[in-house]
């Protein structure tokens, strides 16, 4: 198949499971369709949904009164970093992924995702995440670190029970479904759009998902390193993270926070899409400032990266690096602040139709804002140090995440549900479960405002019985438990919607993008035709041609070898891989640096011999472009030659790894030895991994040539895997450089 | 010395910068007729300005031995801030005149694709050259090959594009930063006043390949808007790391400012007065390389989107493309 084929014509779709799948429950199990994935992120979400929330009034029930003793300390901490280990990765980026999966494909006028079986596994990954993290309940206890895991406390002499290891094990496999949910977003809008739909058409909702799935992989791997090294720390006796043996807990706070900041941002741009698009609708004007909306979210994308320090401003950073990150954290609000303008503006003048959705729409655009200052009063250094660790915090971001979030996900769940189920949600039940959850959500967190500023510390299982503490938390914990009632009311329309709502029809809020071209719920194979698009509206193009939008579609449609889904994928992976390489890098070079002591680089390393056996590394990148010219001449003998030489050369290139690691540990040299020897043996020992992954995908290849499938033109592998075999060596130059060359003189 | 007049005394005007100033000038003066634009003209004078304000200011004095931050600064200005004003200025000049009508025919005749419309200049940020037939890369040269135009310079034309080759400026951009910061190299082009010459000279080439995939007068040449994006992105990502380095390493970088030789008689005021400690010097330096050098990768980035949303749409031909929609399986 060549490339071209795959992003204009009909998609390749792998039916054979669903084909095949004939009880309803199987069919839902072993689906590839995006749309049902798409409805399964959604129903688990919501189900671990009502598992934090539980966690979460237990928490509010136990704060209820000064001095109560409802729940023990020890199990109050477990609750309360259960929801928000809950919430954040199970509730909020799932449903958004669940959304974005649905959504996307339709609105882009595709078949299906780019890789369906890769999105399944994103969904079971997700699914398995979730549970291993809630078996550790029974397994002797659920972490009770917080949701950030600060060490040392999460470090075996701190936290000795298994909860922290489940907490890591968990987080690591949702990453992972979540990295690969995002380049298959990546790969499918990049590759998979209906003809004259450029990228400065997309509707908002997919631009920001694009942009998002970019801060995807590149924050996760942060947090993956990090929880990484936390768990050699834990399970093989290393010491990233632990002070009394020469590690940095501050370590794992800016390792933590490069991947929590831009985690902010992770849940609230998808967010930002979904106001971009209910908001116009229901306004019935275009987006004002679309390039504007847009690009800010490039801008709050990439500022994101750079303002994690303003977490850890109580650290004592000194004053230099407190100064240049209140800089900059502040500089973030103005692509936001542009954000809110241009929904205002769209407001402005527009015949605004107050469906449910507009009015969760609505009560985003203040709760947000609310939260969106006193993000910016955190952001001043003083301010910052005196509401540290106190309920005002917890009411900052429950109003960026709760208020503006969650409340942009209800939008969209009234939004969108027709054309998910073909019925209507009840508009009179949606104004009561509207007003109770903002009744609930500002009663349970504008008082905690009030709180944190009288100096109420977050994280303590009891309080107190001083002036207002009582009265005000009790109005909370009553509040808390109406926004509980409103969230089970939408369940329960929810589900009385989908047998007996009024039926929707095709585009019930006549709306404008391409989702609404089609049936609702869509057909499997998601459009029967598409209308022609020119512009950003290609309903509203089809509805008025006597005054159509501005064209925008590019009249050629763009072929490169570079929008091929398969190189695309990859080529995200790599970023992502990349990423996760820097910051064993980061930690190699920070523990290596003029610190003395044990073994070290310089007496422990043989820089010969390893060089040698680099070459035969290197020299492979050689071998394995000879077998993809070869393959395009369709020489598939040489193929075979070059190849399997590829394969030899990284065999031995791990035998020499083998036979270093073999020869340090004769020496004494462990992981649990020196720092050096922690951040040599981890650095090595996940390129090491990479090159043994490589080698497996390199035999499938050939295994797949061997069965015939280059003679059918199915080349993409050699390429997709070449590609990667280059990085792995890539990545080796730089370990090289590092450990090898400048190590031993740092 | 008080600090007003170390401020308004330290303008020595070294005839090196001056010279610099002048090639600039004289570079510029010769194309004047092509270019001749108001815009053109404040970039022009914005960076010969702060030229002078980077190489004949107390700023440079600072610098010369006195404040590890002050020489951050001033690589800052001289790599990222003066190229990039430079190429705005030069970029104005191609643009006017027969210049966008030569590179117009010239994309059309590089690129005879099917599809192959009458482009002006506007659209050339986004060309692609035709390698959809390929399926494979062919060699690991051409897997990183970006989409950009092929070379069409005077001389030798493969050495031009080897040059302009976005990885090459990409590394020169980045790889001036690494560089000029590895210990042994940061001492000596600080004691020596040749090696500072080179130093400077260096820095403003570097910054104009760095740039010149993005703002390159050769605009067939330049990347995909989008592409320079997540070029500008990398290449914020590669200055932060040195920068965060820099900020928390416990050695020094550049020893030479640990014990600066006291020519102005100012070491007092800067330790004492301003409360600059080596230490605190070095974390000052490194966190100018680590937040604001990313904020101008940053009004990069947004520049190129701004130039991107204001490119016009192609001329739109329904018959250019199988015109069915791609879900009819």
């Amino acid at each position: 198949m060549d490339p071209g084929a795959s992003s204009a014509g009909p998609i390749p779709f792998p039916v054979q499971g669903v084909a095949r799948a004939e009880g309803r429950f199987y069919s839902w199990v072993a689906t590839v369709d995006h749309k049902r994935i798409g409805v399964l992120y959604l129903s688990t979400a919501a189900v671990f949904m009502l598992v934090g929330g539980i966690e979460a009034l237990l928490v509010r029930l136990q704060l209820a009164v000064p001095r109560n003793s409802f729940l023990s300390p020890d199990l109050f901490n477990q609750l309360f970093t259960m929801h928000g280990t809950t919430m954040i990765f199970l509730v909020v980026m799932p449903a958004l992924v669940g959304f974005a999966n649905y959504l996307v494909p339709l609105m882009i006028g595709a078949r299906d995702m780019a890789f369906p079986r890769l999105n399944a596994l994103s969904y079971w990954l997700f699914l398995f995440g979730g549970l291993l993290l809630h078996f550790s309940f029974v397994a002797g206890g659920a972490p009770a670190v917080g949701w950030f895991s600060y060490a040392p406390l999460s470090e075996t002499p701190f936290s000795s029970s298994r909860g922290v290891d489940y907490w890591i094990l968990s987080l690591l496999v949702l990453g992972t479904g979540s990295i690969a949910a995002s380049i298959n977003l990546i790969a499918t809008i990049l590759t998979l759009r209906a003809p004259g739909l450029g990228l400065r058409q997309l509707p908002l909702f997919v631009w920001m998902n694009f942009v998002n799935s970019f801060l995807v992989i590149l924050a996760l791997p942060a947090l993956n390193a990090s929880i990484i090294m936390l768990l050699l720390d834990r399970g093989l006796s290393a010491y990233f993270f632990l002070p009394s043996r020469g590690g940095s807990a501050i370590l794992w706070q800016h390792f933590f926070w490069a991947f929590g900041h831009p985690e902010v941002y992770i849940m609230a741009l998808p967010a930002f899409g979904m106001i971009s698009e209910v908001i116009p609708v229901f306004a019935r004007k275009p987006i004002f400032g679309y390039p504007f909306v847009a690009a800010s979210t490039v801008a709050i994308a990439v500022l994101s990266f750079g303002v994690w320090a303003h977490h850890m401003f109580a650290v004592g950073m000194g004053r230099p690096l407190d100064l240049f990150f209140s800089i900059a954290s502040m500089l973030i609000a103005i692509p936001t602040g542009v954000k809110i303008f241009n929904w205002s503006t769209t407001l402005y003048g527009g015949s605004l139709r107050l469906t449910t959705s507009m009015l969760f729409a609505l009560a985003f655009l203040v709760q947000f804002t609310i939260g969106g200052l006193t993000g910016i009063m955190f952001a001043c250094v003083p301010l910052d140090w005196q509401t540290t660790d106190t309920y005002f915090v917890v009411a900052h971001f429950h109003y960026v995440l709760f208020g503006g979030t969650f409340f942009a996900m209800l939008a969209a769940t009234y939004y969108w549900f027709p054309k998910m189920s073909g019925r209507m949600l009840s508009e009179r039940a949606g104004k009561w479960i509207f007003w109770l959850a903002v009744l609930g959500f500002n009663g349970t967190f504008f008082v905690q405002h009030f709180l944190g500023l009288m100096g109420m510390p977050r994280r303590v299982y009891t309080y107190p019985n001083l002036p207002y503490w009582g009265a005000l938390n009790l109005i909370s914990t009553v509040s808390a438990f109406i926004l509980g009632l409103s969230v089970l009311l939408l369940l329960w329309e929810i589900f009385r919607s989908l047998r007996h709502g009024t039926v929707a029809g095709d585009n019930p809020w006549n709306g404008w993008t391409l989702e609404w071209a089609t049936s609702s719920p869509p057909p499997e194979h998601n459009f029967q035709r598409l209308p022609p698009i020119h512009s950003r509206r290609p309903l509203w193009d089809l509805a008025h041609p006597d005054r159509p939008d501005p064209v925008l579609a590019d009249g050629t449609r763009r072929e490169h070898p570079w929008l091929e889904k398969n190189f695309v994928g990859m080529s995200s992976f790599i970023l992502s891989e990349g990423f996760f390489f820097v910051m064993l890098i980061a930690a190699f070079v920070y523990y290596n640096v003029q610190r003395h002591s044990g073994f070290l680089a310089a007496t422990t390393l043989d820089r010969g011999k390893t060089g040698l056996f680099s070459l035969f590394l290197f020299s492979s990148s050689f071998t394995i472009w000879r077998a993809e010219a070869a393959l395009r001449r369709e020489r598939l003998n040489r193929f075979y030659g070059w190849w399997g030489c590829t394969i030899l050369l990284g065999l031995v290139f791990l035998l020499g790894q083998s036979l270093e690691y073999a020869g340090l540990l004769r020496k004494g040299v462990a992981i649990n030895s020196s720092l050096f020897a922690t951040t040599f043996f981890t650095l090595t020992g996940f390129h090491g991994l990479h090159v043994c992954l490589g080698v497996i995908a390199l035999v499938v290849v050939l295994a797949l040539a061997w069965a015939g499938d280059f003679q059918r033109g199915r080349t993409e592998a050699v390429r997709t895997i070449g590609l990667y075999w280059h990085f792995v060596d890539v990545v080796w130059v730089f370990v090289f450089t590092t450990v090898y060359l400048v190590g031993p003189s740092l | 010395m008080s600090t007003n007049e170390f401020l308004l005394s330290q303008w020595p005007l070294h005839w090196t910068n001056l010279g610099i100033a002048a090639l600039i000038l004289a570079w510029f003066a010769v194309r004047w007729r092509a270019m001749r634009s108001g815009r053109s003209l404040v970039f022009l004078v914005a960076a010969l300005i702060l030229l002078l304000l980077a190489l004949d200011s107390p700023l440079d004095a600072l610098a010369d031995g006195y404040l590890f931050s002050a020489h951050m600064l001033q690589h800052l200005v001289l790599l990222l801030i003066i190229p990039a004003l430079l190429l705005l200025a030069w970029d104005k000049a191609g643009r006017s005149g027969s210049g966008g009508i030569r590179m117009g025919s010239a994309l059309s005749k590089q690129f005879p694709s099917p599809q192959a419309s009458p482009t002006g200049a506007g659209v050339a940020g986004a060309s692609y050259p035709s390698k959809a037939g390929q399926g494979l890369a062919d060699s690991p040269a051409n897997l990183l090959s970006l989409p950009v135009g092929e070379g069409r310079g005077k001389g030798d034309p493969r050495v031009a594009t080897i040059l302009y080759h976005p990885l090459v400026t990409w590394l020169a951009g980045v790889g001036a930063m690494w560089l000029w910061h590895v210990p042994t190299l940061c001492d000596a082009a600080t004691s020596s006043p040749a090696l500072r010459v080179v130093q400077t000279a260096s820095l403003l080439a570097f910054g104009c390949l760095f740039w010149s995939p993005l703002l390159g007068p050769d605009r067939p040449r330049r990347l995909p808007d989008l592409a320079g994006v997540l070029y500008l992105f990398t290449a914020c990502v590669g200055c932060t790391l040195l920068g965060i380095f820099i900020t928390f390493a416990p050695v020094s970088v550049c020893p030479v400012y640990l014990h600066p030789r006291d020519q102005l008689g100012i070491l007092s005021l800067v330790r004492t007065d301003w409360g600059i400690t080596p230490s605190l010097d070095q974390q000052i330096g490194g966190l100018l390389m680590w937040v604001p050098a990313c904020f101008i990768y940053f009004c990069g980035i947004i520049g190129l989107l701004a130039r991107w949303y204001a490119m016009p749409p192609r001329p739109f031909a329904p018959g250019a493309h199988p015109a069915s929609a791609p879900s009819t399986a």
